[in-house]
């Protein structure tokens, strides 16, 4: 017998508090977010985007002061 | 495709069936039936499986995609062009492919337009408002981007991507491929990925941006000269980089476009000017590099030609915060900006004197002083009002800094703030009425429309957003929330050409039928390239333009 191997699914359930729920669900109203999950995997995921923090550098006072003379030689910044 | 792996499978399987004949001695009548009824059912299930199979290898997993960023690319007067014959590629593009107008975001500036190129998804979610993370404080690079691009979300799915040149790209992340950091790179900082490259680039004399420094009348040769050399090398390094490296999409932004279409767009207008021409000769160039990049590109590569805004002539500068210091709703510290700025002591007169006492020997050597003790800073020595010359607890309404974005002055929510929760909501509509019968000196409507964060918005991060937004009457203003000006509304004297919020996309290649596109916006190009390569966009806003 030939047995099928099932599809591993791309998203598992996580418990969050009913009241929670409920606070988001009324949160997201109108923000172009279709549900509870969406908008959770969206946090989430920017929080350990940030946790990760890889690549994701401050920019040092440097930085910004060349950055801003390019903006202004460009005429966006007086 | 099917035909070789069909041939290649029945090939295979005619060695075998031969080595068993030949090997065995009991082949009978029947014995032969019984393979020759296998044989036919074999060589049938593996066309069933190559048939399901095929479409995903030949179309999805094969393609890759070109981006060609034109910053400020206008069909206003490709399309002209076109017709004369004088763009024969884009020509080859939009008579085989399909095109139509791209909206914009509103602000239709570079950081905000880019940022939603990039992600998909409207400045709500990416969190990027101007040029500013906040009134007169960090500029807005890379890291400021709260989506993902589909560059990270093609790197992560094995994808291998080239961007080149495109805007907010600062920082270059890491990713698996190559990032050259576009114009807000700053000098002498390493700006690609791998960061070994900068150097390489450098030794190459490759150049980030033509403008070096601002813009005066009597600029115009050594600009055009920049110009030409800019792009020329931007060509050389993107044809070096696609004949050796191995991709799956590959983007290059070229902002010459905007740049001279800002500083030439008068020219354009006459005929007997000797610049009359410039703007076409760089359209002209930029048609040549597609010409080159197409004869490197193999038929698995589609080709999407887009810019972030399109351009038309400048009508002038609207000063807000002058119109919001002359109704009270924005005050300075001292009593005396107010009236010094009345009586002429505006920042464009100090500019132009600052810039003639700087000319001065003397006080040349002073302000290198100065700089090398750290006074010549903004809001100290220069002579410039910034927005810590602003008296925010007594400041109900501001506009920041580029691109016509109203902030009021909300308690509980900003710092000094000083209008009341309650209240907000009617005074946002008295300050939007007020500004919608606002008027030019030919007594002409100056806002097409004004919406509130809101109407324009959806997404965690719309609250960061200003309050109030205006868009000008055929987006011929430039909307600014600079400070010092005693007038409403003056004209550039060095620029004569604005954005508009129609910039172009063209698609062509394998995956693209031939038709004109409807309803366009920048938020869809991320959806389609990912669509191309076999990828999703789950949660991003923008539509995908192919079928």
């Amino acid at each position: 017998m030939v047995m099928k191997r099932k599809k591993p699914s791309k998203f598992t359930p996580v418990s969050i508090p009913t009241s929670l729920f409920d606070n988001i669900k009324d949160m997201i109203k109108d923000t172009g977010f279709p549900s509870v999950s969406s908008f959770a995997t969206y946090i989430l995921r920017e929080i350990v985007i940030g946790l990760k923090g890889k690549d994701r550098k401050t920019l040092s006072d440097e930085e910004k002061s060349k950055i801003e003379k390019k903006l202004k030689i460009l005429g966006y910044l007086k | 495709m099917t035909r070789i792996i069909y041939n290649l499978f029945y090939n295979l399987f005619l060695l075998k069936f031969h080595s068993i004949t030949e090997n065995n001695a009991f082949l009978n009548f029947e014995n032969y039936k019984i393979i020759m009824k296998f044989k036919r059912i074999l060589i049938l299930s593996v066309i069933v499986i190559i048939l399901n199979v095929q479409p995903s290898l030949g179309e999805t997993k094969m393609s890759k995609v070109l981006i060609i960023g034109l910053d400020g690319a206008t069909f206003d007067i490709i399309l002209p062009w076109v017709k004369e014959g004088k763009l024969p590629n884009f020509e080859k593009l939009i008579n085989e492919g399909s095109y139509g107008n791209l909206t914009s975001t509103l602000p239709t500036i570079s950081p905000v337009a880019w940022s939603s190129f990039a992600t998909g998804v409207n400045p709500g979610k990416h969190g990027i408002f101007g040029f500013l993370t906040d009134y007169e404080s960090s500029p807005v690079t890379r890291i400021d981007i709260k989506s993902k691009s589909f560059w990270e979300i093609a790197s992560e799915n094995g994808k291998r991507v080239i961007i080149m040149n495109a805007p907010m790209t600062y920082p270059p992340e890491e990713i698996n491929g190559i990032i050259i950091s576009g114009y807000e790179s700053p000098e002498k900082e390493i700006f690609t990925y791998p960061e070994n490259l900068t150097e390489e680039l450098n030794i190459k004399d490759y150049k980030i941006e033509a403008l070096d420094k601002r813009f005066k009348p009597g600029d115009e040769d050594e600009l055009l000269k920049k110009l030409n050399y800019t792009e020329e090398k931007r060509e050389e390094i993107a044809l070096e980089i696609m004949k050796n490296e191995r991709w799956d999409i590959f983007v290059i932004v070229f902002t010459e476009t905007d740049r001279v279409q800002h500083y030439f767009w008068k020219y354009m207008e006459n005929k007997d000017s000797k610049y009359g021409d410039e703007i076409l000769k760089i359209y002209q160039k930029i048609d040549k590099t597609i010409g080159n990049f197409l004869n490197e590109t193999d038929e698995n590569t589609n080709i999407i030609v887009m810019s972030d805004h399109g351009f038309g002539p400048l009508k002038g500068e609207i000063y807000l915060n002058n119109y919001f210091m002359e109704n009270e709703m924005l005050k300075f510290k001292s009593p005396y900006t107010y009236w010094l700025i009345k009586l002429g002591l505006t920042q464009q007169n100090l500019a132009s004197i600052s810039e003639k006492i700087q000319k001065i020997p003397i006080f040349g050597f002073m302000n290198f002083v100065l700089e090398k003790i750290g006074l010549n800073k903004a809001g100290k020595v220069t002579p410039y009002l910034t927005f810590d010359d602003i008296n925010f607890s007594k400041t109900s309404a501001y506009a920041e800094n580029f691109g016509g974005g109203i902030y009021l002055n909300v308690k509980g929510r900003d710092t000094f703030g000083i209008i009341d929760q309650e209240e907000y909501k009617k005074f946002i509509l008295t300050v939007m009425k007020s500004l919608s019968e606002m008027k030019n000196s030919k007594g002409e409507k100056i806002f097409k429309k004004i919406y509130r964060k809101e109407d324009l918005y959806k997404g965690p991060y719309t609250d960061k957003a200003p309050d109030i937004i205006v868009e000008s009457e055929d987006d011929g203003y430039d909307t600014v929330g600079w400070l010092g000006y005693n007038t409403l509304i003056s004209n550039d004297d060095t620029k004569s050409g604005n954005h508009r919020k129609n910039g172009i996309v063209i698609l062509w290649g394998k995956n693209v039928n031939k038709e004109v596109i409807k309803n366009a916006n920048i938020i869809d190009i991320a959806p389609t390239v990912l669509k191309i390569v076999g990828l999703k966009s789950e949660e991003m806003d923008g539509k995908c333009l192919i079928k």
